[in-house]
């Protein structure tokens, strides 16, 4: 089948007073997929969000979502933009009921979303909340919007390991019924949803493809103690050592993500060993810490 | 999946809106007014949302738009944003009544002092707090509220939603003209505990007084927007725009009802939005004949057409500066819906 793209942006460019956040970002997001926009904080993803939700106009390039302008048209998307969404003052119910009078879009399946998220003190006022709470709450309001298109930035930032479960399970059935998902996300763990991956550094898409192609040009990944961690220094890509799973780790210069060449292993320094497999946060760490400076292009 | 049915006493709320989504919202909402252009509606994209099956598409199909289904929904949007609005400034009980009875305890206050005044002057003097009363509500209920919102960024989400802006701004202005209407009366009836006596003119009165309270609210509930929507701090709208109410009302002598103690005079006393306003209200409110002797002139009293078409100019002029930065400068979507 032939994919139909609903977003298409191109050289997106945008810039605040304080200088420039995007330039030259390209991005296609297919119908019907889930695309995960991932990078570290402060990189202009939601900056990127609010061009793709029409809340922002773009310094220069093109976006079009459904063929649109987002600017000009706003019935085809849910936009869940991080504490932005609710009023503190207001309860959960109130906040609830301020966005089912709001938008001619919004459905009773909030109630089934918010019970899904355990989101229990619906008559609390939001300002007595926890983050993960405000979290749920803005969940269940965007979610509950019946759009084709839902833009969530950092959906699952504040919550739980066992509520992140649940959301990527209501995002699996969002798609499932044929809506295009497009997250944002520092927590490698969100990868685990993503049809694609789009890595944002530097203010710009750096690359882009399935978790599987993406995981193919990561290069060897080696470990060790912290303690040890001088004897990676001088073996590591672009210098860049970084903690996982209780130790840390570097990507080997090799050849464009090639396995490891025979005897590799028998020549690493004392106590460095070959990871392998590659986790979700060694690609985040490659894609966003180490291409953008060696310019690498997978 | 879920959908409502039973409040609304008919299709499920998630069927109606991908019918309104397929009918008016191509543009509709999204650029104001509830119902868009004709040719912006020719077509249609529908997404999965509009699809039985859900399955992704790029079916483009023609659809009419439904003016009904349009009004429905900007009328839904007014009364989301009254709604709140009063939710918001009524969960703290001290907050909501010092708002709506400060005037009504300053005309109690001053009520007390004025042993010696006739009803006539206390009952102006009244309506002059009152209207000072008023306004502060205006000032503060429409620009708190709307730099809370700018300042939390809700704007950027409301952007990005098939929001009318006019919608927007007319469920702020209902929220605050309604608890600026109970400060307006709370005052009134200070005013008859200190000795006041109110009665109207004519029948015809009551047109001119409606039109008087509403063009005033109006008028500086849209005062303070294009100072909030570009400053966008809660701060300044809490403390510094209804600084423009105690302004207005110590330099025209109770917003022109003691002109003894007005630093302005004259006949300007006429024609400013807010003297003009409470005179005419006084005018036709208060049973005197002898305007000179309750404080009152010169100048003498505002009778005659052209006052009230003053007031109806300062309307639309408000309404149209209101709109223009609403939709420019709030939505970021052009000079006019």
């Amino acid at each position: 089948m032939v994919a139909v793209s609903c977003i298409e942006v191109t050289n997106l460019s945008k810039s605040f007073d304080d200088g420039p956040v995007l330039s030259g970002v390209d991005l296609t997001v297919d119908e019907g997929e889930v695309l995960a926009v991932m990078g570290p904080n402060g990189v202009g993803k939601s900056v990127l969000f609010t061009c793709l939700a029409g809340s922002t106009h773009p310094s220069g390039g093109d976006v079009t979502v459904f063929g649109a302008d987002p600017t000009d048209r706003s019935d085809t998307t849910s936009f869940l933009l991080q504490d932005a969404l609710c009023s503190e003052r207001l309860t959960g119910r109130e906040n609830v009921r301020y966005f089912e009078r709001l938008h001619p879009a919004f459905t009773d399946d909030w109630q089934r979303y918010a019970d899904r998220l355990g989101l229990d003190a619906l008559d609390k006022r939001v300002e007595d909340y926890s983050g993960g709470m405000t979290r749920k709450l803005e969940l269940t309001i965007a979610l509950a919007i019946d759009v084709p298109l839902y833009l969530l930035d950092e959906p699952t930032a504040a919550l739980d390991l066992s509520t992140i479960q649940v959301v990527h399970q209501l995002l699996r059935e969002k798609r499932d019924a044929g809506r295009t998902i497009v997250l944002s996300s520092h927590q490698p763990m969100d990868a685990d949803l993503a049809d694609r991956i789009a890595f944002v550094a530097d203010g710009r898409v750096v690359a882009t493809g399935t978790p599987e192609t993406l995981f193919d040009d990561v290069p060897t990944v080696v470990e060790t103690r912290l303690s040890n961690a001088d004897a990676l220094s001088e073996l590591a890509l672009a210098d860049e050592v970084y903690p996982a799973d209780g130790a840390v780790r570097a990507f080997l210069p090799d050849a464009d993500g090639e396995t490891a060449p025979a005897g590799v292993a028998s020549s690493l320094p004392s106590a460095v060993s070959l990871v392998d497999r590659p986790t979700y946060t060694d690609l985040f760490t490659y894609y966003t810490r180490v291409v953008p400076t060696t310019a690498h292009d997978p | 999946m879920g959908r409502r049915t039973p409040r609304d006493q008919g299709p499920s709320r998630g069927k109606e809106a991908t019918q309104r989504l397929e009918s008016t919202d191509s543009r509709p909402i999204a650029t104001d007014g509830g119902v868009g252009a004709p040719d912006a509606d020719s077509t249609t994209r529908t997404g999965p949302s509009a699809q039985s099956n859900g399955a992704p598409t790029s079916e483009v199909r023609v659809s009419a738009p439904t003016p009904d289904a349009g009004t429905a929904v900007w009328a839904s949007q007014v009364r989301a944003f009254a709604e709140r609005c009063l939710r918001e400034l009524s969960t703290g009980t001290t907050m909501l009544l010092t708002l709506v009875g400060t005037a009504a305890g300053m005309q109690l206050f001053y009520g007390s002092l004025w042993e010696e005044m006739s009803a006539a002057m206390i009952a102006s003097a009244a309506i002059g707090t009152g209207m000072f009363g008023a306004i502060y509500v205006c000032l503060y209920a429409f620009g708190y509220l709307l730099a809370g919102d700018l300042e939390d960024r809700r704007y950027e989400a409301y952007r990005s939603m098939p929001i009318a802006a006019s919608a927007d701004l007319t469920g702020r202005m209902v929220a605050a003209g309604a608890l600026a209407a109970v400060a307006f009366a709370l005052t009134l009836v200070a005013g008859v505990v200190t000795g006041g006596t109110f009665a109207l003119r004519s029948l015809a009165s009551i047109p001119v007084v409606v039109l008087a309270f509403v063009v005033t609210c109006l008028f500086w509930m849209l005062v303070a927007l294009p100072v909030i929507a570009t400053a966008a701090n809660e701060r300044l709208a809490e403390y510094g725009v209804p600084m423009i109410a105690v302004l207005g009302y110590m330099l025209t002598g109770f917003n022109g009802a003691n002109v003894a103690i007005s630093p302005l005079q004259g006949e300007v006393l006429n024609y400013l939005p807010n003297t003009l306003s409470t005179r005419l209200l006084i005018y036709h409110l208060v049973p005197t004949g002898e305007w000179a002797e309750a404080g009152l002139g010169p100048p003498g009293p505002p009778v005659g057409p052209e006052y009230v078409l003053l007031l109806v100019a300062y309307a639309i002029v408000v309404l149209v500066a209101g709109t223009v930065v609403t939709n420019r400068i709030l939505y970021e979507r052009g000079w006019w819906p």
